[in-house]
Order: C-alpha cells, then structure tokens, then sequence
C-alpha cells in the first residue's frame, strides 16, 4: 500500500496517494511502516496544507523510524526545511539538533544533520559557523543508501 | 520513497550563493522528473528554479517557471507552494514596473501564505512591493517597507529577502536624507553579512558605503563597488550601482564620466525590460545635457508560454513529448515555435538550442 501511495504521489494524484495513507494508518503496521506513511503523508501536507501540521507529521514519522535512520534523518530534514518556510529559527534550530541525535548512524545521515544544522545557523543569521557545515554536506553530496 | 534528497543538495547550494550551480542542478533534476513523468515533484522544483532565475537577472525564464508551477499546483491540488510562486511573479512584475500587477500579486501570496503558514513567501511578497517603490523614485514608502523585512533577524544569505532588503533601505533611507539611520543601517548590513560566502556581497557593501559616504572618497567607493561586481554575473545588480555612481557623479559635475556610467545602466535596464529603472535612468541622462532617444522597444521577447516550449525543445523534447508534459495539442505546440523561431531569427531545433542560452 505503500508503495501504491508513493507511487500516486509522484504521477501527481494527491487525493488518491492521502486516501491510500489514511487507509493504511487507521490500520495496524508495524513502526517502520507507519513512520513512512507519516513520512508520506508530512510530505503531502507540506505540499497542499498547513506547514506546520507538515513538521508535525515529520516528527511522528521520525519517532517511528528509528530501524531505519536514513529516512527518520530524511523526515527531520524536511522538518528543518518546513520551519524555513515558515519563517521559525527556533523550530529550525531543534530539529537540526534532533538530527544531530542520529548524526553517527550512517555517513549519509551525518551530512543530513550537517546540511541541516548549517541551514538552521545560517537562517539565525549565524553564517560564520553555517555556511562551512553546509559547504562539507553539499561535497560530500550523499545519495540513500551510500 | 520520494526522496528529496537532491533538493537539499540544491537548497544548500543555494544556500551558499552558489547559484549557478543550484540552477544548473535544478534544471536538470526538473528534466528528469519531466521524463520519467513524475510531475507530484514539479511544483516544488519549479519554485526553485524561478527562484534562483529570478536571483540571476532570468526574469523571462522565472516568469514563465512561476506560471507553469501555478499551471501544476491547480492540476496537482498543491496549493502550498503557490503564495511562493505569487509572490515571486509579483517580484517579476516590480522590477518590470507593472504596478497593478505587483500588487494584486503580493496580496494574493501574502493572503494564501496565512492560510499554510509560509511567513517566508509573504517577506518575498513585501519585497517586491518595496521594490516597486524605490523604482518608482517613492523612497519613503519603499524605506516603510523594507524596515520590517530587514529587522527580522533571520536570513538566507543575500539571496533571501531579508538581507537583500538592506542595501535597497540604505538606499531609500539616503535618498529621503536619513543619512544617520542610512549609515546605521550599512553597518548592520557588514556585520550581518558576517561568514557570508557570496559573491555579491562585497559588492554591495561597497554600494551602501559609497552611498553613504558624503565626501569626495564616495566615488572610490562606487569604483571597488564596480570592481567587485566583475566577480559576479548579476549585470542588474551591477547596473543599479552604476546608476547611483552615475547620479553622483553628476552631481558631483562630472557630466561626461556621469554620462558613461549611466548609459551602461541604461542598457542593461532596457534589455531586461526594467522600466522604471530605465525611466529613472533616463530622467538623470537627460539632467546631464543628454538628449534621449526614445525608449527601445523589445517585440523579440518570448511570452511565458513560449519561452516554456522554447526551453524543452531545446532540450531535445520532441513535439509528441512536449504536448504530454505541457497538456497543449501538437498544433499548438508548432504554432508556439513558429512564433519562437520567427522572434529569435532561427530555422530549426538545433540553431534553437544554440541561441536559447544567449537569450
């Protein structure tokens, strides 16, 4: 069902990809399942409602996915760039260091939370320490499962 | 999974003033989702993509990216990302001088942005008011403007709205004789810019220096002004600083090096269609003893919906794909590049793709 959702939402049916996810998470799945539902589902809320019900979705999804770090890095990364959107450093700010949690997991997960901390010093006009963070993740220039 | 991670790359790119780079990876990963028919991607690439053309002087590529977001948010249900897109055509529309247009953008972005919570769009959305304002010549509303935005104090490097507001408060604010507050603000802008990394940077620091500086070093200042521009590619940038070095050197009664100055302004404005600029431009050639021509007409320009057909075409799209990826009938599609190939003064394809970049 999951991938039948993903799959909706890339060829551009939204409604058709949110009725797969409300479906899927009204019924029992395991944790892995459920944080890439909400992972999913976070991603279609920032696309077509409120950013911060978007970050909210992330979150859950992120509390969900601790077998799978890569995508709960994925899910804060796209938490960080909600609160950008939505003109909040603080919320910014704790999702980089929530990222920063899962930082040794996997090198890929180490550039995300680097990209994203440096997003969130840069936006809290920190440029200085920012702007090098990000330099290092846009090099290593990391792709899932690296 | 839909994975976001290229974006991100983009994003830090972006991030940095890398904004070559950024555009160059966002056009092709826009491509690729184009033809693997992934379109739930293309509003969120093609909000960054208009982005970083209109960063980059691109107007008619930003407008025409804007517009076919919009085209997709309506087809996909993805309204969140259109307060961004509004608010980026109504900075189009500033900087072409179209008041009415400029405005009723704005509002819209900045009444769709309240209701998703993008408080971003709606800086972007004030912004071009502003920019529309000092334009105009109307300083003082476009310094009431500016204020608000630049006093937030978050930022995405020069290329986001906050801190791109300060020189143009700097000048505002001297242009309406709030030297003091001009010159606070110049510092403000220095230390803010503090571990920034983009070439525009140096530029406008000396800019809002020059502007600033009352004396007869002002014009030293404008000269590092322009000096740092040759290490960007922003030739509008680098036209407003010759404008206000033009006005001062005017004043200051050198007319013929005013002159210079000044008509090198002139051409850029008028190439990309900056109106008011232009007009500012000109009202200041005139007051040196210049007689004008009149304004250069542009009926080469590709409309939004041509420039669209123009850019895959040029790609290597064929017809059949072109009217799959932009819903239009073949028919069409040949009517658009009749029109293309008739403004750009090309014969097929392939001499397209070779002028295309140049345009």
């Amino acid at each position: 069902m999951f991938a039948a959702a993903d799959a909706a939402w890339l060829a551009g049916d939204a409604t058709r990809a949110n009725r797969i996810l409300d479906e899927a998470l009204a019924s029992n799945c395991d944790d892995g399942l459920r944080g890439r539902m909400l992972y999913l589902r976070g991603y279609s809320e920032y696309a077509a409602g409120s950013l911060r019900r978007a970050a909210d979705l992330y979150h859950q999804a992120a509390g969900f996915l601790s077998a799978d770090p890569e995508l709960a890095g994925r899910a804060l990364s796209e938490a960080v760039l909600a609160g950008w959107w939505a003109g909040d450093a603080s919320q910014m700010l704790d999702d980089a260091s929530r990222l920063q949690a899962l930082a040794e997991t996997s090198p890929t997960v180490g550039a995300y939370a680097r990209r994203a901390a440096g997003m969130a010093l840069m936006f809290c006009e920190r440029a200085d320490q920012g702007a090098p963070l990000i330099e290092h993740a846009v090099a290593e220039r990391p792709r899932p499962g690296q | 999974v839909t994975d976001p991670g290229d974006i991100w790359v983009i994003a830090g790119l972006a991030w940095l003033g890398r904004a070559d780079e950024a555009r160059t990876a966002a056009a092709s990963n826009l491509l690729a989702l184009r033809r693997r028919g992934m379109v739930g991607m293309l509003p969120r690439l093609l909000r960054m993509l208009a982005t970083f053309d209109l960063d980059e002087d691109r107007w008619a590529d930003a407008a025409a990216e804007a517009e076919e977001g919009l085209e997709w948010c309506a087809e996909l249900g993805q309204s969140g990302h259109r307060p961004e897109l509004l608010a980026l055509l109504a900075t189009v529309n500033a900087w072409r001088g179209d008041d009415a247009a400029c405005e009723q953008l704005s509002a819209e972005a900045v009444a769709e942005a309240e209701a998703h919570d993008t408080k971003w769009a709606t800086l972007i959305a004030s912004r071009a008011r502003g920019l529309l304002a000092l334009g105009r010549a109307r300083y003082g509303q476009a310094a009431a403007i500016f204020a608000p935005i630049v006093d937030l104090p978050l930022s995405r490097g020069l290329r986001g709205p906050t801190l791109a507001s300060l020189p143009d408060l700097v000048e505002a604010l001297e242009r309406v004789g709030l030297h003091e507050e001009a010159k606070e603000r110049t510092a403000e802008f220095e230390r803010r810019l503090t571990g920034t990394t983009d070439p525009r940077a140096s530029p406008l620091t000396f800019r809002c220096r020059a502007l600033t500086d009352l004396g007869p070093s002002a014009g030293q200042r404008y000269e590092q002004a322009l000096e740092a521009h040759t290490n960007d590619r922003d030739a509008f940038v680098s036209a407003r600083t010759k404008l206000l070095y033009g006005e001062w050197l005017r004043r200051s009664g050198y007319r013929l090096q005013a002159r210079r100055q000044l008509e090198a302004a002139l051409e850029v404005f008028e190439t990309h269609g900056a109106a008011p600029w232009a007009a500012r431009t000109r009202r200041e050639l005139r007051a040196s003893g210049m007689t004008m021509r009149p304004p250069r007409l542009s009926g080469t320009e590709l409309t939004p919906a041509e420039l669209r057909v123009a850019v895959l075409a040029a790609a290597g799209m064929p017809t059949r794909e072109l009217c799959t990826q932009l819903f239009l009938s073949p028919k069409t599609i040949e009517t658009h590049l009749g029109h293309i190939y008739r403004k750009l003064g090309v014969r097929n394809r392939a001499e397209l793709a070779q002028r295309l970049p140049q345009e």
